[in-house]
């Protein structure tokens, strides 16, 4: 479970960063987060929708770890993201928006770089490797030096290294931008396996057709506030099936 | 540690896959060491025969004794006379063209003269197409020696037969026997400053040039590719990643440095004309006691570079960022060094204590073999201790959040 408490988030800016945001800018710094709370559940898809820069990779990045909250607190498998850091990242598994793998190893060598790292044994390892790579078919390209791979394939890579570990709570950042349509939908048969396994699973998206398809939970988070909590369902039946993304739109430009 | 291992093993896999860092770190010393020496020698050379087109390089070996003939071979604008080697090293300093020719005295040289006998000179040459003109030479100095002790003995004594019998020559024509030698060790201490400003001058600059590769990619290219994020996100302390990192940093900065005196030895193995002394100096500097006393300087110094470089990676925005901080650096980093060479600096507990100097000064001693194992622990404590602090600093900058996400 993922349990985001009053979170706020500010970064300080430099002089430049300030001149850059023109003459109406006031202040020497911004809260990229503003005092979201939230709770993801077990065995549920908790969708964070949001226009760019809306705060989404903020929240996840301090979910994460990676970003210490200025106040507020997150509870991430029962462990504080302040005070347990490294119990939190035993029981995370997370994705980055960008595609980070390293390119002069292979997916092999990449995953189990990461089992090792998170302390998994041999025939656990196998075992999780046998699985996820069958499921997202990577066996063919196994052996090959993830240079060589296409951005699907990449990507695949990388939801096998998030998951290697068998984590409880997996946060994905905008788990299927820039594949196409098969590698999107296999990565979303994971997500509904991981889900039905009863994981905690956060994931970031702007696309509302990715929501249609995936989300249990909604949150709308922009200018680091969030705009509408609550289930998709009800999101849902207030608003009709085609006209998902004018209601996102309507409701942040409402704000 | 288990975390450490598995960090250091991907990160040294990753490393020996990176093209542009094993060229840096294998062939450019590899190859260009070689050719390094060789130029060196070659301007040498040239610079010699410029100032004189028929210097004669001669070996003197003279156990103490007939100083006037030393004396009046170094006055000799055409001579250059190599006094630091042993009788056996002669057969390849002649094979290598390092001298033309060379002298060995009897031990007892003066003692035969003052007991009015003949001191013996072995005059030791190769034939080849100018040795008859430096045989020619040879003997019209020796002559010139033998006619001044002759006069004063007939000063000192009157007129005698044997007397005049001053200096008996043995020509011997070593040109036959000269393969499979080797050089001995030397017993007197050699100056070799040349020599070790060279080493040394190759060890840091190599051991930072095989290092900056690595240190770059492992932690501003891993901020750039995002892969950075990822790892932070593992079960693993601040600590550990660095350790990781920086086991391989240095493990590819010694091997840098080894990989380059590799190249030196094969610089030697084929090279023609090499001054003598330096010869020596190098020979004896490459000896497996004198080689593993410089590994215990080279460690600390990678060491050193390992974690100012690490440190300044991750303060870097970019790839491009941190290679442009950390390319201009040997420039600096050089000049502690080359300071180190000048004369009146030497070793001792404030010197020992500055980076660079400290390496060139203890490396100055091991050529002129009066290094001491106390000195040269300072040298590798201090230089340990900088690295423990620029390491604890990089621990601490990389627990910034501003500092990880600064793109």
């Amino acid at each position: 479970m993922i349990i985001v408490n009053n979170l706020y988030k500010t970064f300080r800016l430099s002089r430049r960063q300030q001149r850059e945001r023109g003459l109406d800018f006031v202040g020497t710094s911004i809260d990229a987060v503003a005092g979201i709370s939230f709770t993801c559940q077990p065995g549920r898809v908790f969708c964070l929708v949001g226009p760019n820069g809306g705060g989404k990779t903020t929240t996840l990045r301090s979910i994460a770890t990676l970003l210490r909250p200025t106040s507020g607190t997150i509870t991430v498998a029962g462990y504080d993201t302040k005070q347990q850091a490294r119990q939190v990242r035993r029981h995370l598994g997370f994705l980055t928006g960008a595609t980070a793998l390293y390119d002069r190893l292979t997916p092999d060598e990449l995953v189990q770089y990461y089992a090792d790292l998170n302390g998994l044994d041999a025939t656990t390892f196998r075992r999780r490797r046998d699985e996820l790579f069958g499921l997202l078919e990577i066996d063919a390209y196994a052996g090959q030096r993830i240079a060589k791979l296409s951005t699907g394939m990449k990507q695949k890579v990388s939801i096998v290294r998030t998951l290697i570990h068998e984590p409880s709570v997996v946060v994905l950042d905008e788990p299927t931008a820039g594949l196409d349509v098969i590698a999107s939908r296999s990565i979303r048969r994971l997500i509904h396996r991981c889900r039905d396994e009863g994981k905690t699973i956060l994931f970031s998206t702007h696309r509302m057709s990715e929501v249609r398809l995936l989300a249990d939970d909604l949150g709308i988070l922009h200018r680091g506030q969030l705009l509408y909590l609550g289930s998709y369902q009800d999101f849902h039946e207030n608003n009709t099936p085609h006209s998902l993304e004018e209601a996102f739109i309507k409701i942040v430009e409402d704000a | 540690m288990r975390t450490v291992w598995v960090i250091f093993a991907k990160e040294f896999k990753d490393t020996i896959r990176d093209r542009r860092a094993m060229v840096m770190m294998v062939l450019i010393p590899l190859l260009i060491m070689p050719a390094m020496v060789s130029g060196i020698i070659y301007l040498q050379n040239k610079i010699e025969q410029q100032r004189s087109p028929t210097m004669l390089r001669l070996g003197l070996v003279s156990y103490g004794n007939a100083r006037g003939l030393e004396h009046l071979l170094r006055e000799q604008e055409d001579v250059v006379v190599v006094t630091h080697f042993m009788p056996n090293d002669i057969p390849v300093l002649l094979h290598l063209d390092s001298l033309d020719a060379a002298l060995v005295l009897s031990e007892d040289f003066d003692e035969q003269l003052r007991g009015m006998a003949s001191g013996v000179v072995k005059l030791f040459y190769q034939t080849d197409a100018d040795s008859d003109a430096t045989l020619q030479r040879l003997r019209s100095l020796i002559d010139a020696y033998r006619w001044s002790m002759l006069s004063n003995r007939m000063g000192q004594q009157g007129l005698d037969g044997a007397l005049l019998e001053v200096v008996q020559v043995e020509e011997v024509d070593m040109s036959p026997e000269v393969d499979g030698a080797t050089l001995s060790t030397l017993q007197e201490p050699l100056p070799g400053l040349r020599v070790a400003g060279i080493l040394s001058y190759f060890f840091i600059i190599f051991c930072y040039l095989g290092a900056m590769y690595p240190a770059i990619d492992l932690a501003a290219g891993e901020k750039e590719r995002a892969t950075m994020e990822t790892l932070l996100t593992v079960p693993a302390t601040r600590l550990q990643i660095v350790l990781g990192k920086f086991g391989v940093i240095v493990l590819t900065g010694v091997a840098s440095a080894v990989i380059a005196f590799v190249g030196i030895y094969l610089g030697l193995v084929f090279m023609r004309n090499m001054p003598a002394e330096m010869l020596v100096g190098f020979q004896r500097m490459l000896q497996p006691g004198m080689l593993l006393l410089q590994l215990s300087l080279l460690l600390p110094l990678a060491m050193f570079f390992a974690a100012l470089m690490l440190t300044l990676s991750i303060l870097a925005k970019s790839f491009k960022e941190a290679q442009s901080i950390l390319g201009p650096l040997p420039l600096i980093t050089v000049l502690p060094a080359v300071v180190g060479l000048w004369p009146g600096f030497e070793l001792n507990p404030q010197t020992a204590l500055i980076p660079m100097m400290n390496v060139t000064l203890a490396m100055r001693e091991l050529a002129a073999g009066t290094h001491d194992g106390w000195s040269l622990a300072l040298v590798g404590l201090s230089l340990m201790a900088l690295a423990g602090v620029s390491l604890a600093f990089c621990v601490l900058i990389f627990r910034r959040e501003d500092v990880i996400f600064r793109t």
